[in-house]
């Protein structure tokens, strides 16, 4: 499977979870976080820390997501058919 | 789904145990130090401070495997005011982990015997504990591991079942109120699910779920320092990807507020850290001696000790008059009360055994201050005669135990220690460890490493910093040290591993053998440390020297000195073909002894050879014991940075007045002619002008000698001054007098101590002057041994007009041997030879000597290495001399003795007309491979040239007046940097050429310019231009330039 790396636009709970993406092709609720996980990436190279999470959202569909923590963008980095 | 299920099973709290519900709170139970090895990011008082600073009321330390923190994180934690948690992470048989915490004393013992087991059952650095054995833990919290716990691992891989039936076998062993589920949220990828599991087994068996962060840091900053670590320890690049490695920074020391939102899923995993804490105390609450029993027959080692030392005083002094029976007495009183009278016993029966063995040994340190340790022999200083207080060796006022330190001859020493273990079990005797930490050099070499640097760049930067410095002063030695100038370090991609290093200054890197320390304990050492192997192959507790005396235990110095082994053997070549001379015996007063101390020329005598020991002897004029003490005592960094050396040589040689501020002060300081010396002195002054207890003067002697706080020292000062009024004394004198004593205390030394080593020291002076060839020969037999490499003691033998001779197949034993005149090489200097080699060339010589190389080749059978090695450094010269044919025809040789072998025709030897290696290329081949001049030294080969240049040798600096401008050239020899008063650095260094020794003294501009010559990494001859300095009989050079010498310098 090949990451995306595509940006996007996210809408997050008060505890800072996801709670809806804009994806290009329209907007999806997050039904549920399935795992919540954090990668310090390759710090030594000056790579900044990403937070990921695994969604469960509308209509089945499965989407790992992360943002990039030094600038607070979202990304799109896999999605599971 | 997950946070919605996880709430589902969250059991109702138990309000009363965690009090105001309102204050959040928390407690990190598993909490890995640097004593984790390479796994922890964070010193223990930082680890400490944090948690004090978030208001947590307690913290648990829990390393992998040990206990090596918990002396010192109880110390920490005690100081901060927060309860220490002590406990471990320990590894079972299966690989998992599992996380282990102290109730009390009691768990903690068995948690030590736990790991013993652990250790000692596995391979070194394998531990592994069964399951069985931990049944045998006692009020310990079990909790159930990280990820590479057992449970999490089989939730992991989807095997349920399986995680239900071991969490049973848990809960059957350990019980409910021991046996927890921990469960940890550090942003880690399945982490949610893990959980989610976790907590459905802890429901569905009715256990306790408790949350952890698997600290690895105290701040996140820190990770980065966690992240390189792990590098280290596994032995890969920053680039490499593994998952030994940490993945994120979130296993810091997280606030009560971040660990409850964490677990906002299941507060109660939260709150039951608090109530978890609770539980627990402090594992070392009182200090308990645990005093060796030394057994006797009828049970009361008092009488048997005052027996023994009553004995041995008759047979020290012929008759035991008033005084040596009121001070015998007097210790033996203290010593009774203390409870030291088994421990007297004890190392008396080792120094018995010692004697009865023929083991040479001497006691140091301030045992010497005893009589009764005269008196039983362990000691040879008579500390009465000497005017020795007993009280700065022992005294019921001191908290501090006192230990008795022995030097054995370093070749039987561990015979000694073996005697120790045979005669108290090995369950209660063990050697002390010591911690490998990281200082500047081995700090730039791993980092270095592990960020990717090229490793002889690192090796050469690392090369050039001093030997002792330290991590976290590297950037200062780069502004200070010329040598540095240059240095690749101020590269800006240099710049992070220097932050790396100060942030890992003084960390451990593994656990090793103290060099001499051994505990005895009158109970099963398990109980109060964990024991394991240590890489040379003793059992070690995990505790360093301080900790195992805050532990109570009493430790013994059984330390091994090379020179008592070089006196031995100088001793049995004495009495093998000359005379019966009695080493204890010899005389104290020896006139020409005393005149080669004065000259100077003491290469090779015990503690008076260092280039500053040298000078002072050569101005100092010893003409009696006194001085030779004195000597040991003054050259020490304390008394030269305190200026003690100056007024004492001044006093001494009467060029300066004697002055006392109190006569009372007369009759302890004229034998240092009015200078606080000694730390003894300062226990008497105390006494005699302040009217202190002895246990009072020597707790003024420790705040002094110690630099303890100004205001303790404004304290004791003050008392010193009231008590002084009160016993007669001025308050202005008694002010001038604690000022004074106070300037040089701090620098003192312990007379018994300098007193037991300058016996040792005039002895070996004695065997120098009067036995050169046989100490000389036993000097080069137990190398390294002494301040100076072989070839300098090489060097002095000549000069003394014995012979130095090559290693040859056909003569040489292993050792250096002395034959009339001479010292031949023994084979086992030659590089690269193994014992094997050697015991086959002197065996198969014992029929008929080698006569030539094939001959040598066939019957010796050695390595084709190590055969070339012999021949290159001359070791075949006697069966032919020309070393480069026989070089040429070594590979033939060799082949033709494999094809014969194989019933091919031989091939034919290279032929004559090979031309022979120069003299000088020779003796460069000697050197590299003997580290030994053998003929004549370098320098001789280049002295037409260097005269030619008016280049002086050290033989004719000594005849040319004060202030001469002179060059001199020789070999660079320990250049150093002692500490000095004013702070400014002066370097000393020796030039060594075919006479001896030029001392060199560079001072600080000079050195600016030209330290990259003296401390970078350098070969072949300096040439230093300055004027000389005579002091007493003592020559020196002060430099002005220094230059590397070539054959076109000046």
């Amino acid at each position: 499977m090949k990451p995306l790396y595509r940006r996007l636009n996210v809408k997050r709970l008060p505890n800072g979870e996801p709670a809806k993406l804009y994806l290009p092709d329209g907007s999806i609720e997050v039904a549920q976080v399935l795992e919540c996980w954090c990668d310090a990436g390759c710090w030594w190279e000056g790579e900044s820390e990403k937070l990921f999470y695994r969604l469960y959202c509308q209509e089945g569909r499965v989407f790992e997501i992360f943002q990039d923590r030094q600038n607070a963008q979202w990304f799109l980095y896999k999605v599971y058919d | 789904m997950h946070s919605v299920e996880c709430n589902k099973i969250s059991v109702p709290l138990l309000q009363s145990e965690f009090g105001d519900e309102k204050k959040m709170s928390f407690v990190h139970l598993h909490t890995h130090s640097p004593f984790s090895f390479l796994d922890g990011g964070s010193s223990i008082e930082e680890l400490v401070l944090e948690a004090a600073r978030l208001d947590m009321p307690a913290l648990a330390i829990t390393d992998h495997n040990n206990l090596c923190a918990s002396v010192k994180f109880n110390q920490a934690a005690a100081m901060a005011g927060i309860t220490p948690i002590t406990g471990c992470e320990v590894t079972l048989e299966s690989g998992s982990h599992l996380t282990l915490l102290a109730r009390n004393g009691l768990a903690y013992s068995s948690i030590c015997a736990l790991l013993t087991r652990a250790h000692l059952s596995h391979p070194r650095g394998q531990p592994r504990a069964s399951f069985e054995d931990l049944a045998g833990l006692k009020d310990v919290i079990v909790l159930s591991g990280c990820r590479r716990g057992e449970l999490a691992a089989l939730i992991m891989k989807g095997r349920f079942r399986e995680a239900e039936q071991q969490a049973h076998r848990y809960l059957d062993l350990l019980g409910r109120e021991h046996f927890f589920i921990e469960v940890q949220d550090n942003l880690l990828p399945g982490n949610r699910q893990l959980n989610y599991y976790l907590l459905q087994l802890a429901q569905s068996l009715n256990l306790e779920p408790v949350a952890t962060n698997n600290v690895h840091y105290a701040r996140q900053d820190d990770f980065i320092i966690h992240d390189l670590l792990s590098c280290v320890r596994t032995l890969s690049r920053v680039q490499d990807i593994l998952p030994e490695r940490p993945l994120n920074r979130e296993q810091y020391l997280k606030s009560p507020r971040q660990m409850e939102e964490l677990f906002s899923f299941c507060p109660r995993a939260a709150h039951n850290t608090l109530r978890l804490a609770r539980e627990c105390e402090a594992v070392f609450k009182e200090k308990v001696l645990h005093f060796p029993e030394f057994e006797l027959p009828a049970g009361n080692p008092v009488p048997h000790l005052r027996r023994l030392t009553f004995d041995g005083a008759r047979q020290r002094y012929g008759k035991i008059n008033l005084a040596v029976r009121e001070r015998l007495e007097q210790e033996l009183h203290i010593i009774e009360k203390m409870g030291f009278a088994g421990y007297f016993l004890l190392v008396h029966d080792l120094t018995r055994f010692a004697r009865q063995e023929g083991i040479r040994y001497a006691g140091r340190g301030s045992a010497a201050d005893s009589l009764a340790a005269y008196c039983l022999y362990i000691c040879e200083v008579d500390s009465l005669e000497r005017g020795l207080l007993f009280e700065r060796f022992m005294s019921p006022e001191r908290s501090e135990l006192p230990d008795i330190d022995i030097d054995f001859e370093a070749r039987h020493r561990d015979r000694v220690i073996n005697y120790v273990y045979r005669k108290y079990g090995t369950e209660r005797v063990a050697r002390v460890a010591t911690y490998n930490t990281y200082r500047a050099r081995s700090s730039i070499r791993d980092i270095g490493k592990v960020l990717g640097f090229d490793q002889n760049l690192l090796g050469s930067i690392a090369k050039r910093l001093p030997y002792f410095s330290h991590a976290d002063n590297i950037r200062g030695l780069m502004e200070r040290l010329p040598e540095l100038r240059d240095s690749p370090l101020h590269d800006d991609r240099f710049q992070v591993l220097l932050d790396v290093c100060e942030r890992i200054a003084g960390f451990p890197r593994f656990l090793s053998t103290h060099l001499g320390g051994v505990v005895i304990s009158d109970c099963p050492l398990t109980r109060l440390s964990p024991l394991q192997h240590s890489a040379l192959g003793p059992i070690i507790t995990q505790f360093d020297k301080d900790d195992v005396e805050d532990l109570g235990l009493v430790k013994l110095d059984l330390l091994s000195l090379r020179t008592l082994s070089a006196v031995n053997d100088t001793m049995r070549s004495i009495n093998r073909v000359k005379e019966e001379l009695d080493y204890d015996s010899i005389p104290l007063d020896d006139l020409a002894t005393y005149q080669r101390l004065s000259r100077g020329e003491t290469i090779g005598v015990f503690q008076l050879e260092s280039p500053a020991q040298r000078a002072l002897q050569a101005r100092l004029g010893a003409d009696r014991m006194e001085d030779v003490i004195a000597s040991v005592a003054l050259i020490r960094p304390g008394p030269i940075k305190g200026n003690m050396v100056e007024p004492y040589i001044a006093r001494r040689q009467g060029k300066e007045a004697i002055s006392y501020l109190h006569p009372r002060l007369e009759p302890i300081l004229n034998k240092t002619y009015g200078v606080v010396l000694f730390q003894e002195q300062v226990i008497e002054i105390a006494m005699a002008i302040a009217n202190f207890t002895p246990g009072e003067a020597d707790q003024l002697r420790r705040v002094m000698t110690h630099a303890r706080s100004p205001k303790a020292m404004e304290e004791i000062g003050q008392r010193f001054i009231e008590k002084a009024a009160a016993s007669g004394v001025g308050e202005e004198t008694a002010t001038a007098i604690f000022t004074g004593m106070a300037g040089y205390a701090s620098y003192g030394f312990c007379e018994a101590h300098a007193a037991a080593f300058a016996t040792t020291s005039f002895k070996t002076a004695y065997l120098l002057e009067h036995y050169p060839g046989q100490y000389y020969t036993a000097l080069l037999n137990n190398q390294p041994l002494g301040y100076y490499p072989a070839n300098v003691l090489c060097t002095e033998a000549r000069n003394r007009g014995i012979k130095i001779l090559p290693p040859d197949v056909n003569l040489s034993s292993d050792n250096f041997e002395l034959a009339r005149t001479a010292i031949r090489v023994g084979l086992k200097q030659v590089k690269g030879i193994k014992r094997d080699e050697i015991r086959a060339i002197v065996g198969s010589r014992q029929d008929r000597p080698f006569s030539s190389l094939a001959d040598f080749m066939r019957r010796a059978a050695v390595a084709l290495d190590s055969a070339e090695n012999l021949i290159k450094c001359g070791a075949l010269d006697a069966l032919f001399p020309n070393r480069r044919q026989l070089l040429f025809q070594l590979p033939y040789l060799e082949k033709r003795e494999r094809q014969k072998l194989l019933a091919f025709s031989p091939p034919s030897l290279p032929g004559p007309g090979i031309c022979d290696f120069s003299s000088r290329e020779k003796r460069a081949l000697e050197y590299a491979i003997l580290g030994l001049d053998i003929d004549e030294h370098f320098m001789a080969g280049l002295r037409p040239e260097l005269h030619k240049k008016q280049i002086r040798s050290s033989r004719e600096l000594r005849t040319l007046p004060d202030n001469t401008p002179v060059k001199v050239c020789g070999l660079l020899l320990r250049p150093h940097r002692p500490p000095t008063r004013s702070g400014k650095i002066t370097v000393f260094l020796s030039l060594e050429d075919e006479f001896g020794l030029t001392e060199v003294t560079v001072f600080e501009d000079v050195y600016m310019m030209y330290g990259q010559l003296i401390f970078a990494p350098q070969s072949g001859p300096l040439l230093i231009k300055g004027h000389i300095q005579r002091r007493g009989s003592g020559v020196s050079v002060t430099a002005r330039e220094i230059a590397r010498y070539g054959p076109s310098s000046i």
